[in-house]
């Protein structure tokens, strides 16, 4: 997968990031983990992700990360099904660090409810938000 | 004033001592009120870090003869036996950084503990060498022969160690002092055997607990397990920790 400019991507409050396409007249978003996020869990050692099929809501949890022996919810920034899942990553969370924006997406949500939508941030925002907790 | 709750609880099997701590976080998450309960182990139990593969106890064919219980933290095994163990849940709402605040409360907790040693003559470093990673050759099953960022030694042996959960509510933090060390682990000396201390840990426990209350800018406020908090801890205890879905989940 290409690597996203992340000037292009939606974020929620929790670092997570969202890319946004059509297909078959659904919406469906990428969704992976901002490099602020990675950068603050440090050396990341497990990973837990959903099966394809799943039902995600926006705010809630739909993985997990253990990071230096703390173990760290994923929360979904979208509502709807997981349609794909980045099923190596767990086995080479190496690229979560190299490329967080690309190789390192975590799955993707055909969008069922599309006022979840409403509550993401544009890249600016995201940022300012990153400098209040660095 | 910040209150810290402070439960000095019994000891008990491993299913009730995880469900007990599991329905702290919940209720401090909600109420947004810490808690800081120290507690004991009957009978010795090995707990295992939350990704781990219940398979792996069979490499320390030791410990693998105990009672044991998957912990919802991260980490490696550890073997509750002889030691002083804590559980700290600390709310996390309107925190402008909770992964940071992770961070300090991990490493504030040690050195209070390494300050409480220090003053009794022990001789506590943390340690600031590299992790050991999962990726490593031998990546050690025992949780206290890896090394993390400010894990508490006494020479080569690590005696204190520490693991969380967080969400968007609440961080649970919990660990082990190893006091003594166990017949299901006897490669791990505790702090008395290193030096040759007499007594046991629950008064060093109660004393820990202040200096960390001041720490943390609290007023340490003794407490019980609420009504509440039983019934979700019997309630995690039946349906999570003693089911074997849960503990054989990998």
């Amino acid at each position: 997968m290409a690597t996203f400019d992340p000037e292009t991507l939606l974020y929620d409050e929790t670092h997570e990031w969202v890319h946004l396409e059509e297909e078959g007249g659904a919406k469906v978003a990428t969704v992976g983990i901002t490099d602020f996020a990675v950068e603050q869990l440090t050396d990341l050692t497990f990973m837990e992700l959903p099966s394809v099929g799943a039902e995600v809501r926006a705010g809630e949890e739909f993985g997990e990360v253990e990071s230096v022996k703390a173990v760290s919810p994923l929360y979904s920034p979208v509502t709807g099904e997981v349609v794909a899942v980045n099923e190596g990553l767990p086995d080479r969370l190496e690229v979560l660090s190299q490329d967080p924006f690309g190789e390192g997406w975590l799955i993707k949500v055909r969008i069922t409810d599309e006022s979840s939508l409403a509550n993401l941030m544009d890249y600016a925002a995201y940022r300012k938000q990153c400098e209040g907790e660095a | 004033m910040t209150l810290l709750r402070l439960v000095l609880d019994g000891s008990a099997d491993g299913a009730w001592n995880m469900a007990v701590d599991e329905a702290l976080w919940h209720v401090a998450g909600e109420e947004r009120v810490p808690v800081l309960r120290l507690y004991g182990w009957m009978p010795a139990t090995v707990s295992l870090g939350y990704f781990q593969a219940a398979s792996t106890r069979e490499t320390h064919p030791r410990s693998s003869e105990a009672p044991w219980v998957r912990r919802a933290t991260g980490g490696g095994a550890i073997v509750h036996d002889c030691e002083l163990t804590y559980c700290l849940v600390w709310p996390l709402q309107g925190a402008a950084a909770p992964a940071t605040v992770a961070g300090k409360m991990y490493r504030l907790v040690h050195q209070v503990f390494q300050e409480v040693l220090t003053r009794r003559g022990c001789r506590l470093t943390l340690w600031d060498g590299p992790k050991t990673r999962s990726r490593d050759r031998g990546f050690p099953y025992l949780c206290f022969q890896r090394r993390s960022p400010g894990d508490g030694l006494i020479g080569p042996h690590k005696v204190l160690g520490s693991a969380q959960r967080r969400n968007r509510y609440a961080l649970w933090q919990h660990g082990s002092l190893l006091w003594r060390a166990s017949d299901y682990a006897p490669e791990l000396p505790g702090v008395a055997d290193l030096e040759g201390w007499s007594g046991n840990s629950r008064e060093m426990g109660s004393s820990w607990g202040g200096h960390l209350a001041q720490a943390l800018g609290c007023r340490l406020v003794p407490s019980k397990l609420g009504e509440w908090e039983l019934r979700i801890a019997d309630k995690l205890r039946r349906e999570k920790y003693g089911s074997i879905r849960w503990n054989l989940r990998r």
